[in-house]
């Protein structure tokens, strides 16, 4: 059990690193590319599943 | 910043960039709930009520679920003045309203089995700031619950499309052709962090002179999260979680929590 927890928990800092490794270190360009590709896409279609897109409610999206 | 990772993923490999976005952030969401089952289920391992506790736990997530919704629905239907189908059924989910839900359903389950719930809610609680870190490693893969917008080293920018993106967009605060949100604290991975240290510390409370009395290790994480929320609350940066008189919804449940929870401390150190 022990051993478990401490390679959960390693894990899980492994991850926080990671995300945070990425988001640092990802060129400019990859950003421009992704607004580009995500230019035409709706916040509705966004928001597909709670709090992944603009809004943590449907309200602004006009689905009532 | 899923989203620009799973756009990456999906340049890389073809994969649908939505799919890898949404499995990202519910298989952090479910690593989270699966190491808090697997670590209570371990941790009742020696009770004779393990598979009635491991029942009620079960039981309790659809509550907890219900508990995660009631506020962004309370907050909606202020906003709007009305309650309607869509506001009850599409929308966010909250962490802290859930949480006490759960806790909330366990000890009436335990009441209804004629169980002591100390030894379920102890367990849980005691992994649940683990548990909860990757839920918090997901939340920053999805984007939500982001940062104030900093200047300090360890500011990161999310994408386009972004919660982030979107609230500094509309307050106009980014350029036109813009292509990333202001730095803002990525709240989330210190949240994760702050849950790891109180896994930490409630682990070793745990190993303490010979372990707590029943109900402590839940009394201390209520406590330990409730002031690790409360201070967090101050580096966040969506408005989407409801600021009144300068807290945040989350604040005056923390603050709410941190005195019920000192208050039966302080009795207990008395009645000692």
């Amino acid at each position: 059990m022990k051993r478990t927890l401490i390679i959960t928990c390693v894990l899980c800092l492994t991850l926080t690193g990671t995300l945070f490794a990425f988001s640092r270190a990802t060129p400019g360009e990859s950003y421009a590319a992704y607004a580009d590709a995500t230019q035409h896409i709706s916040s509705c279609e966004c928001a597909s599943c709670g709090c992944l897109g603009l809004h943590c409610s449907c309200l602004d999206c006009g689905r009532k | 910043m899923g989203g620009l990772l799973a756009f990456l993923l999906s340049r890389a490999t073809g994969i649908n960039a939505f799919a890898i976005l949404e499995a990202g952030y519910l298989i952090l969401g479910l690593i989270g709930l699966i190491v808090v089952l697997g670590c209570t289920r371990h941790e009742l391992a020696d009770s004779p009520h393990r598979r009635r506790y491991l029942l009620i736990f079960l039981a309790s997530l659809p509550m907890g679920l219900i508990g995660a919704r009631l506020i962004p629905i309370l907050q909606d239907t202020l906003l709007t003045g009305r309650l309607t189908f869509g506001i009850v059924a599409i929308g966010g989910l909250v962490f802290y309203s859930g949480a006490l839900a759960i806790l909330a359903a366990m000890r009436l389950g335990c009441r209804l089995f004629g169980l002591s719930p100390w030894p379920l809610l102890d367990a849980v609680c005691r992994y649940a700031p683990l548990g909860h870190a990757f839920g918090r490693l997901g939340c920053f893969f999805g984007g939500c619950c982001f940062g104030a917008p900093t200047t300090c080293a360890l500011g990161i920018r999310f994408p386009a499309g972004s919660p982030a993106f979107v609230q500094h967009r509309l307050a106009g605060l980014l350029a036109p052709d813009a292509v990333a949100s202001l730095p803002v604290h990525p709240s989330q991975l210190y949240e994760a962090l702050g849950n790891l240290l109180l896994f930490a510390l409630l682990a070793a409370r745990s190993k303490w002179r010979g372990g707590p009395p029943p109900g402590r290790i839940t009394t201390l994480y209520l406590l330990g999260y409730a002031l690790l929320r409360f201070s967090l609350e101050f580096l966040r940066g969506d408005t989407i979680r409801g600021v009144y008189y300068g807290l945040s919804t989350s604040q005056y449940v923390a603050l709410a929590i941190v005195l019920g929870a000192a208050a039966i401390l302080v009795r207990a150190r008395s009645a000692a």
